[in-house]
């Protein structure tokens, strides 16, 4: 047993999986020419098993196929936690005895403590950036992390002496690993764009979407279903209480990528009704990783709609595209949409003005900024704000950031995310960064005083 | 007597160095273009002298600052620039005679109907009659580039050539300068042809030029000196900016550097073969004097862009031969027997050499996209990175000595790989800061610490690859030859994340393209494969 416990916990094991670490993420950089950077995220890193694929290795022109199975990046993520977690157990012994084992452990506590506060501290503040220099704001985070690292420091000085950096540094790495962990499992990612003069209510995760089926016919209110769009790409019959109709959808006709081209006398036509009688969508390959436009995937699909008994209404072309320019399809008396999953949130933003500065000249951006107005019914808030590069807003656990704008500048795209662990690479960085500064400086002077008798 | 050899090094060096500050000064009754040269333009969003400008855009085409004229001789890029900028106002033009298009590839020189001669160098004039079918060719690779079809060499050369001419044209056009400035503080620049004649300073220009083109010299300087005055007295700071760069322009610092880089070289090989202890003392001598240069010259770019030291892949080459020479300043006292100078010497000429290719791409002082655009990000995050990159490769330059020496004693050996063991925690530790800040700075952008872009990728790599080396020693996997090996693949993985990521396409953080670096880094990648093998040769004290 405590051999099998030594080889976990061994140096030799460290090597290879930092080794592995590196290749899987040369091969998820490399792949990154083909794929969309969210496909390699969740092909290559979040995921136990990778699947590599030999043509990552290759120019894209010689057409090399096949792959091979490797540990992906939760797998050797955990693996070196084990590893790094069991050698501190078996070799690293508390080296304090006495009145200072106890100052040392009621130490680390509240280095531990500290830590935590600064984490959690910021869930309670809303930060309206902007009012404060960006460097004063970020150099203060650092310095709140940096606070609660010496804390630790010094806790870990008192039981492990000349060890302390060292298990002080890997305690940082174990709290960034987590942390990732945590962002990959929790964290929301969406956008919001919004018209000069209009205002949004909703986020939109541009990475999947919903089919949205909308009653008009009530003038004050609109009734809408939405059908999850993992639903539409799996295929089969969809039939709910809610749905007026039900929707018949074919693996083979979603595309999850696409372009919508004028329909012409030779094309095969599927659809029977709507856009589709004059329009056809085309698939597209996805969005690959390394392309810096921004650009998102935008799924078209046909649908076939039948009445609840079971009566052909028709088969219905149904795009983001065609979402994006303001066209529903009329399916019976009811709407249908392909939009981006929206989340409502209880507040709005109100987009005043978007300004766009080139440098003269040039076509090269000098700067973004919105000017808006955060409304928010509960909370009573009514602020003005301004939203610029590097100058994010953070309200209710959420942060803003400029991203994009609409193509003729009227409009404005934010980045909205939603990662209550924000702060932890701040506190880990610093923990990683003085745990490193104490142990190699120990080296160093000790190297320094040898050469010089 | 025992200083003696220092003594005529450094005399030497700062004697040649302190002639190249000298400003550059036209004999007088001849036209002074040397202070036309300092005239302030704005160009792509940046007020810089006109030297600057002219620089770039000869660098651009034919890859050299200067150029020959029919005559066979180098004249100043200036010089170009008035030519071709005054052309049009001659029955007989002379700047479409001067070759100043490089054009390397054969199958282009054919269909422009050319042969090929030295240096590969072509006045525009010789090929005017191709201009449309280069027009067409050229816009055909553009639409293939934005349609991201395949395009083949020549199509991407034609396409260079294109954008060549479109600079040249630009060049021969000086209605499209940007000559007048703001009227307003928050203003814009205006270009020559929209300023009006009412305006004084497109109207001195505009004479300057005329004078320029009438070969009137008295009138020429009578002019530059009438644009230039208001400019002295309105806008001084600005104006003395632009003096100071085209001073700084003429002085070619970083040129200075790398001479004296090769020098400091040759003094400490010289060593080796020699044994004579006043050599090497003179090289770290030598290389000390050439860091102050280095200093001075970065201090003046940073002076000069406003920003702190790197803001591109020029200024990141530039930035890490500082740092290797500062480093190897401290090591050499350290580990003595030279190996800290030639790591120096090796690594400022190498990194300004790197710097000089990478200048061909324009502006080296290029203004920043709009994301990029924070002191405080650029100051911390790059620059500990860029140390970062720095401090690796310090570490496999020595392991490189430790191998490649096939003369050292057990004990210098052992002194070597205890350098490149200490280096490597430094590397560990700047790499893993900068990655981590880095990753900051996305957060407080948009919102995502780790985004697993490719330039991330790289910089993680690094990290992980310097705890790797760390590791296998602290396991005693790995032992002194073991280290050199694991240091000297260091460098390759260090050059893929400051070259190679950037060869994958456009992204967030490629902010600096350049074609053909591919092969080069392949090439540096086997050379550095093939010292870790010549690693694996059994040594006789290794037993």
């Amino acid at each position: 047993m405590s051999s099998v416990l030594r080889a976990l916990a061994s140096l030799r094991l460290t090597v290879v999986l930092l080794g592995m670490s590196i290749f899987l993420v040369l091969a998820g950089t490399l792949a990154q020419r083909f794929d969309g950077i969210w496909t390699v995220m969740d092909g290559y890193f979040r995921c136990p098993f990778a699947w590599i694929e030999l043509r990552v290795f290759f120019p894209e022109a010689w057409g090399v196929g096949g792959g091979f199975p490797f540990p992906g990046g939760k797998l050797l993520g955990a693996a070196l936690l084990v590893n790094l977690t069991l050698a501190h157990a078996i070799r690293f012994k508390v080296r304090a005895t006495g009145a200072r084992l106890l100052g040392g452990l009621l130490v680390t506590a509240a280095g531990a403590a500290a830590t935590w506060f600064v984490i959690a501290d910021v869930f309670e503040h809303d930060s309206t950036s902007g009012q404060i220099d960006p460097a004063m704001r970020v150099t203060l985070q650092l310095l709140r992390g940096g606070g609660a690292a010496a804390v630790l420091l010094l806790g870990c000085a008192l039981l492990f002496k000349k060890k302390a950096g060292i298990v002080l540094l890997h305690a940082g790495i174990i709290l960034m690993m987590a942390s990732e962990l945590i962002t990959a499992e929790f964290a929301e990612e969406g956008r919001m764009a919004i018209a000069e003069g209009s205002w949004s209510n909703y986020v939109e995760d541009t990475r999947s979407v919903e089919l949205a089926v909308v009653d008009p016919r009530d003038p004050a209110t609109d009734d809408v279903v939405v059908v999850p769009g993992r639903l539409l790409e799996r295929g089969g019959t969809i039939s709910h209480a809610d749905l007026p109709f039900d929707i018949v959808a074919d693996p083979n006709f979603y595309m999850r990528n696409s372009d919508i081209r004028e329909l012409g006398a030779e094309d095969q036509r599927t659809a029977t009704a709507g856009d589709g009688l004059k329009l056809r969508a085309v698939p597209r390959d996805p969005v690959s990783g390394t392309d810096s436009s921004g650009q998102v995937d935008l799924p078209s699909a046909y649908l076939t709609f039948r009445g609840k008994a079971g009566e052909p209404i028709g088969t219905y072309l149904v795009s983001t595209i065609l979402t994006l320019e303001g066209r529903p399809q009329l399916v019976g008396d009811y709407e249908v949409w392909l939009r981006f999953k929206r989340t409502y949130k209880p507040y709005s933003i109100h987009l005043e003005d978007f300004r766009f500065d080139k440098y003269p000249g040039t076509m090269t951006p000098k700067n973004y900024s919105s000017d808006v107005v955060l409304i928010d019914p509960e909370r009573k808030v009514e602020r003005k704000v301004r939203i610029w590069m590097n100058n994010p807003l953070r309200y209710r656990g959420e942060t803003f950031y400029q991203a994009s704008f609409e193509p003729d500048e009227t409009g404005t795209v934010l980045q909205v995310v939603e990662n209550r662990g924000w702060m932890v690479p701040y506190v880990g960085c610093m923990i990683v960064g003085i745990g490193m500064l104490a142990q190699f400086g120990a080296t160093l002077f000790g190297f320094l005083r040898r050469e010089r008798p | 007597m025992r200083h003696a050899p220092i003594v005529v090094v450094l005399v030497l060096a700062a004697a040649w160095t302190a002639s190249r500050g000298v400003p550059p000064k036209s004999p007088a009754g001849e036209m002074n273009v040397a202070e036309a040269a300092r005239i302030p333009v704005a160009y792509q969003g940046r007020t810089q002298p006109l030297d600057t400008l002219a620089r770039n855009m000869l660098r651009s085409l034919s890859g050299r600052q200067t150029f020959e004229d029919r005559e066979g001789n180098q004249r100043a890029a200036i010089v170009w620039l008035l030519d071709t900028a005054t052309d049009f106002a001659h029955a007989e033009p002379r700047a479409i005679h001067h070759r100043v298009f490089r054009i390397e590839n054969y199958d282009v020189l054919t269909i422009l109907g050319l042969s090929p001669r030295e240096g590969l160098r072509y006045a525009i004039a010789e090929f005017q009659a191709k201009l449309p079918e280069i027009e067409k060719q050229g816009l055909e690779a553009q639409r293939k580039k934005d349609a991201k079809e395949p395009l083949d060499l020549v199509g991407t050369k034609m396409l260079e050539l294109y954008s060549q001419i479109h600079l040249y044209s630009f060049v021969a056009q000086p209605q499209f300068w940007y000559v007048t400035p703001p009227r307003r503080p928050e203003g814009d620049w205006v270009r020559l042809g929209d300023a009006g004649t009412g305006d004084p300073a497109a109207r001195s220009f505009v004479d300057m030029l005329m004078a320029y083109a009438h070969g009137d010299a008295a009138e020429f300087n009578k002019h530059v000196a009438a644009h230039l005055a208001p400019f002295d007295a309105g806008r001084a700071e600005e104006t003395k900016k632009a003096r100071f760069e085209a001073w700084f322009n003429h002085v070619e610092p970083f040129y200075v550097c790398s001479v004296l880089y090769v020098f400091a070289f040759l003094l400490t090989a010289i060593f080796w073969l020699t044994r004579a202890a006043p050599l090497n003392r003179s090289a770290l001598a030598l290389i000390a004097l050439t860091f102050v240069v280095h200093t001075a010259a970065l201090a003046a770019r940073i002076h000069i862009s406003g920003r702190p030291p790197v803001t591109n892949l020029y200024s990141s080459a530039v930035f890490i031969g500082w740092f290797v020479v500062l480093a190897a300043l401290l090591l050499e006292p350290l580990i003595k027997h030279g190996f800290g100078n030639v790591v120096g010497a090796v690594a400022g000429f190498a990194t300004l050499l790197i710097a000089h290719f990478l200048a061909e791409e324009g502006d080296t002082f290029a203004v920043l996209q709009a994301v990029l655009d924070t002191q405080f990000w650029l100051a911390t995050h790059v620059v500990c990175i860029t140390i970062g990159y720095a401090t690796t490769y310090i570490a496999g330059l020595l392991a490189i000595i430790q191998i490649l020496h096939f003369g050292l004693t057990p004990e210098q050996r052992k002194t070597l790989s205890k350098a490149v063991y200490g280096v490597v925690c430094f590397a560990t530790f700047f790499s893993f800061v900068g990655t981590v800040l880095g990753g900051l700075w996305a957060d407080d952008s948009w919102g995502r610490f780790w985004g697993w872009d490719p330039k991330e990728n790289g910089a993680l790599m690094i990290v992980l690859w310097n705890a790797l080396v760390l590791h296998a020693r602290w396991g005693n996997m790995v032992r002194e030859r073991g280290l050199a090996m694991l240091a000297v693949f260091g460098n390759i993985v260090v050059s893929w994340s400051w070259f190679g990521v950037n060869q994958l396409g456009v992204g967030l953080h490629s902010y600096g393209f350049t074609s053909g670096v591919a092969l080069w880094l392949f090439v540096f990648a086997g050379s550095q494969a093939a010292i870790m093998a010549i690693g694996l040769i059994p040594r006789r004290e290794a037993a």
